[in-house]
């Protein structure tokens, strides 16, 4: 039985040091529907749904449950009122296992020290499963489990402690297409038995399939709210952006002149980890001036492939040949004094030395190169001036290059991290998911950067997660599924359909009949 | 490097000191000694003549130059905790060279002996150091286990065949004047070893800062998988680094035997290890300032004892006074970056 | 009369204890997150103001509540330098063990000062179970103990019942490995990192309390003698686990006791080699156990519930 809820956020405000993330928002949402809350990047809608699910604190405002006031000053508060949320870094413990994750404080006070009753536990998870109509293995780990299974324990977590309405912060990052359609269809379910749900996004299309009602934010402002029937996407668009954005993704390509030889070679590498395969049968080439996108959901061999080709980790069989010569053992320095420029997934875990100034961040990798080294002493104005050309060029708001890294706001970093691997024309650059955690002029700006290296004949590697950025600047498309390539696709054969089942295991040929 | 100069920084610098002499002054009540007394004592001995500056700069040599070899490695955001130990390592190593090797004329003796000190410095800390690399062991207690087993050391030599038996102490026999360390301020102990732990401690500010190699370093201490992923070998930098304390450290030791007791003592490592890090973390690691702390830690080291000597009030007050500065330092750093 | 297998045995249960108790400490500290390496000022400050509290008033169980005072009062200060100001926890630790280390030794050399005859009590006496003390061998070493070996060795067995077949353990844990999890599902994270480093703190109070109060019967400034260091290296290899730790500290009594057997035999090693035995044996073992070593996930790191998650 669940319980039906209205809430009502009234005139939310919120700031982080003098950034206002929250501006008087007022929303409201019901058990048995599905609410879309939609914005780009840094608009708010996280920080909105973490202040009602009790982790992060309003500065003014008011919560409203059913007509009466609430405080909610943490988790334990939400849950309490049947509030849950599923943020897109799941909240379990990898090394524990299903069903330790779903049990850890179900059991409270003087009750916690008595013997734990395993058995017991077994029956409820499975009677809620059986409810859900959908099994999860109860003894496996769950760093084992492959991220759709991962985000159904956190729905069953949510049921076990008795939510009416579950936050979903953009839970279709890491599924593919079929589990995406998988998901929807539970959410329609559990519609029925009057769960309601808030839906964080920034992907259209996804809100206007799915949701019942949307609201849009804005810089930390409600732009306004709809019921899905009565707007379309272009509105949508123009109330999260500010602007009617003609031509978003498109982007001025020039024609790629005839085949020369490639940049990047592949050639048949295989890699293992611990006896797992992580790559197999990559064979691959790159050629100057082109953007070679790569497809697939994460964790399906990308990080592997990136950090074949930057010399991090070395294939177990094979070989990587770049404009001619071997470089299957050359050390990382070697590649990047080549011309291999990176922009890494994390940057915070990849990228960047959060406890040292913007000034020594700007030389991460070309320490050692001239100009910036005299045999082996730093000189000093080279790296100034590259620290001040990145912060000019990038736009990377700081008011001097010695603040501190680790002070930088999301975007800055990001932007900071992508300055360094293009402020020399890289030969070949890769790319991963450059534009993640940017609002849309930002992202704007990076694609226009990386073309930019493409037409000025560099070979680049697009690594993304957003199937309508990489058809918008790819010239051709590899698709990814379990550390294999399932095929390629030129240009004018994009499809998001194929792609789609391509990235959930079919291969080319397949793919493309049906 | 750039030191954030901040008044309101140094304003909490400047009551954490107060209050620590604050305390200091108070338990000296407490305990029946007069607090006037104790901070005269404290501030003047060191000062009071040739003899006790001699002995202040001796002690701010061995100082100065810990507190480089815990310093260095600690911009990988490595804890030389072994610095005790490899000083002892380098000052058996100065103190067998100056006596066996003291037949040689004085410009091969005495190199030989602080280098030997350096290399011996270098060894103990190697050992740990590989023990990181190969075998992923956590470096603080490995160093920790070092330096007790260096204690042994340093005790059976002291009472072996070098032994002075004519010491009421375990020490051994002097070494020869061809490997002694010559004065710069004659008929004083003010010897040229403070001329190269400074001339030292210049060159590591240059290398942490101006090098290739001190880029790294700081890289590597503040985020070593990035540092890993563009090509820097943090694995074999952070043992590295350690060494290259131990080569500090055990320079120290070597210019304390050849430039002060002219012997190995027991027990001459004092509170060294404690004092060199406490000065250290005041400042971050920054060899520059380090010079600063390093001058008060001495003076707090020297007038302590003075206290113990002429007051009875136990040495172990200048523990108890810089771990309370050092709390209360944290504290203050904490309130200045709130703002 | 013991014979001397019993008397090594004896003496192997006795040593054990100050290993054990120092590491259960680090390990449930550790297990909320706290890496706390303070122990060896810890137990010398505790050991020192236990001993001049029992010496002076003549009442055991005063000094061994003002050992195990004195601990939590430095664990709640490391909880809270750690967490509030967010210092590196190294950092705090070698401070606080620095800090600690110079009061213990000021606050003897204060009360006691220079004497010719160091003052003594007695070793806390062991309290016999009937019959199965007379067991040959065995008996006196399991069953004629002090009363903290038997305390030292209940705990161990309560440490594991609680850490690993209750939902209280799997809470505790949970903050260890992952305090946001934890947070979320409505643990109070603060409060039981301060009550379990407090705990942890405590557990290393009273192992250096019993060092003087029931195992010397004096104090010395080297009461310690690595002690403190050493359990850390326990806690290590024992994965963070009560019982391996148990097993780990009576490896390391079981030295202890070589070593003094071996001094008795006057064999033809010179005694400081034979003293440094010990500290080599935990570096062997420290590199036989460190390639796959364990931790709490989270450990030495600090939580933040506003911190932004990327």
């Amino acid at each position: 039985m669940v319980i039906f809820l209205r809430i009502e956020l009234i005139d939310i405000s919120k700031s982080f040091g003098d950034v206002k993330a929250l501006d008087h928002v007022n929303l409201t949402i019901n058990s048995g529907e599905i609410l879309g809350l939609l914005g780009e990047n840094g608009a708010g809608k996280s920080t909105l749904m973490n202040i009602l699910f009790g982790l992060y604190r309003m500065d003014e405002g008011e919560i409203r449950i059913d007509g009466r006031p609430v405080r909610i000053s943490s988790p334990q508060d939400a849950i309490s009122k049947g509030i849950f949320m599923v943020h897109q870094q799941f909240k379990l413990i990898p090394t524990y296992t299903v069903l330790d994750n779903l049990f850890i404080n179900y059991v409270k006070g003087t009750d916690s020290l008595k013997p734990r009753r395993v058995k017991d536990e077994v029956r409820i998870v499975e009677e809620l499963m059986k409810s859900l109509g959908f099994y999860l293995p109860l003894d496996e780990k769950i760093g084992n489990l492959p991220l759709g299974v991962q985000q159904r324990v956190e729905i069953i977590k949510a049921f076990l402690r008795g939510a009416s309405i579950i936050i979903l912060d953009e839970p279709t990052t890491n599924l593919t297409p079929l589990e995406v359609e998988e998901l929807f269809k539970l959410m329609r379910d559990l519609k029925k038995k009057d769960i309601g749900f808030v839906f964080i996004t920034h992907k259209l299309r996804e809100v206007m399939e799915i949701a019942d009602r949307v609201a849009v934010l804005r810089k930390g402002r409600l732009v306004g709210e709809r019921r899905i029937h009565e707007t379309n996407p272009e509105e949508l668009v123009e109330m999260m952006v500010g602007q009617r954005i003609e031509n978003l993704y498109q982007f001025e390509l020039k024609p790629s002149e005839q085949r020369m030889e490639p940049v990047l070679e592949l050639r048949d590498v295989l890699y293992a980890e611990k006896g797992i395969l992580k790559l197999k049968n990559i064979s691959i080439r790159v050629y100057p001036g082109e953007i070679y996108g790569i497809a697939g959901i994460a964790g399906n061999g990308q990080s592997e492939l990136l950090n074949i080709i930057t010399g991090y980790l070395k294939p177990s069989l094979g070989k990587i040949v770049f404009e001619g010569k071997d470089i299957t053992n050359t050390p990382i320095l070697k590649r990047i004094e080549l011309g291999i420029r990176v922009i890494y997934e994390d940057r915070v875990r990849d990228g960047a030395l959060p406890s040292l100034p913007i000034f020594d961040n700007s030389i991460l990798g070309d320490h050692v190169f001239p100009p910036f080294a005299k045999g082996k002493i730093l000189n000093k104005d080279e790296v100034s001036a590259r620290a001040e050309r990145i912060v000019r060029i990038f736009k990377v708001a700081t008011p001097s290059i010695w603040k501190i890294a680790g002070r930088l706001s999301g975007g800055n970093l990001q932007k900071l991290m992508v300055g360094r691997a293009l402020d020399k024309q890289p030969r070949l650059l890769v790319a991963y998911t450059p534009t993640r955690g940017l609002d849309v002029a930002t992202t704007r700006f990076v694609l226009e950067k990386i073309v930019e290296v493409r037409n000025n004949g560099g070979a680049v590697i697009y690594i993304g997660e957003d199937l309508d950025e990489l058809i918008s600047i790819s010239d051709r498309i590899g698709v990814m599924y379990k550390g294999e390539l399932m095929g390629e696709l030129q240009r004018k054969e994009f499809s998001k359909e194929v792609i789609g089942k391509m990235m959930a295991g079919y291969r080319l040929a397949e793919a493309m009949s049906k | 490097m750039k030191t954030a100069l901040n008044v309101r920084v140094l304003l909490y610098y400047a009551f954490a000191l107060l209050v620590a002499f604050g305390f200091m002054g108070t338990l000296l009540f407490a305990l029946g000694y007069s607090p006037i007394n104790g901070y005269a004592t404290f501030f003047k001995t060191p000062f009071m003549n040739l003899r006790a500056i001699g002995l202040f700069l001796v002690k701010f040599t061995s100082l100065y130059l810990m507190g480089l070899a815990f310093a260095v490695p600690l911009q990988a955001r490595k804890f030389n905790v072994g610095n005790e130990g490899q000083f002892l390592l380098g000052a058996i190593g100065a103190a067998v060279a100056g006596i066996y090797f003291g037949d040689l004329p004085s410009f091969v003796a005495l190199p030989l002996g602080l280098i030997i000190a350096c290399l011996l410095g270098m060894l103990w800390a190697a050992m740990p150091a590989f023990m990181l690399f190969l075998f992923n062991v956590n470096e603080i207690v490995s160093m920790i286990l070092f330096n007790f087993i260096s204690f042994y050391l340093v005790d059976y030599i002291a009472l072996g065949s070098l032994r002075d038996v004519f010491a009421g102490h375990p020490m051994t026999i002097p070494v020869s004047d061809y490997a002694r360390i010559p004065t710069i301020v004659p008929q004083t102990n003010i010897n040229a070893g403070l001329v190269i732990a400074i001339i030292v401690g210049i060159a590591m500010y240059i290398v942490v800062s101006r090098t290739t190699y001190g880029y790294e370093l700081r890289a590597a201490g503040s985020n070593p998988i990035a540092s890993e992923k563009h090509g820097i070998n943090v694995k074999l930098l952070a043992p590295l680094s350690l060494i290259m304390g131990g080569a500090l450290a055990g320079l120290a030791g070597g210019i304390e035997v050849l430039g002060y007791h002219y012997r190995l003592i027991e027990g001459m490592h004092g509170f060294y290890s404690p004092l060199s890090i406490i000065l250290t973390l005041m400042v971050k690691g920054n060899p520059l300032l380090l010079f600063l702390s390093t001058f008060f830690v001495t003076l707090v080291d020297v007038g302590s004892n003075a206290l113990q000597r002429t007051m009875g009030v136990p040495v172990e007050i200048s523990l108890i006074l810089l771990g309370l500065l050092m709390l209360l330092i944290m504290i203050a750093e904490y309130l200045s970056e709130r703002r | 009369m013991a014979s001397a297998i019993e008397s090594l045995l004896f003496y192997l249960m006795v040593a054990f204890v100050p290993y054990a108790l120092a590491s259960y400490g680090i390990m449930i500290s550790g297990r909320v997150g706290l890496f706390n390496v303070s122990g060896e000022g810890v137990m010398l400050l505790t050991a020192s103001a236990a001993f001049l509290t029992t010496y002076k008033t003549g009442s055991y169980m005063l000094g061994f509540m003002v050992g195990v005072g004195l601990g939590a009062l430095l664990g709640a200060i490391f909880a809270f330098v750690s967490d509030k100001l967010k210092i590196n926890q190294f950092i705090v630790g070698l401070t606080l063990f620095i800090f600690a280390t110079g009061l213990g030794g000021f606050l003897y050399k204060v009360i006691v000062g220079v004497v010719l005859v160091p003052p003594r009590v007695q070793v806390l006496s062991p309290i016999k179970i009937p019959v199965l003390s007379d067991i040959p061998i065995i008996g006196p070493m399991l069953f004629s103990q002090n009363i903290l070996v038997y305390i030292t060795i209940i705990l161990g067995l309560l440490f594991h019942y609680i850490l690993f077949k209750t939902h209280f353990g799997l809470k505790l844990r949970a903050v260890g490995d992952s305090p946001r999890v934890a947070d979320v599902l409505g643990v109070n994270v603060g409060v039981m990192r301060y009550t379990f480093g407090i705990i942890g703190s405590a557990l290393m109070g009273l192992a250096g309390a019993y060092l003087p109060l029931c195992f010397t019967g004096t104090f010395t400034e080297t009461i310690v003698s690595g002690r403190g260091w050493i359990a850390i290296a326990i806690t290590l290899f024992g994965r963070w686990n009560p019982v391996p730790i148990i097993i780990g500290s009576l490896v390391f009594s079981g030295v202890e006791v070589l070593v003094y057997w071996l001094q008795a035999q006057r064999v033809a090693v010179p005694y400081q080699f034979l003293l440094m035995l010990p500290f080599i044996v935990t570096l062997l073992i420290l590199i036989y156990t460190s390639r796959r070593l364990e931790m709490p996930l989270s450990i030495g790191k600090h939580y933040d519930r506003e911190a932004i998650e990327e």
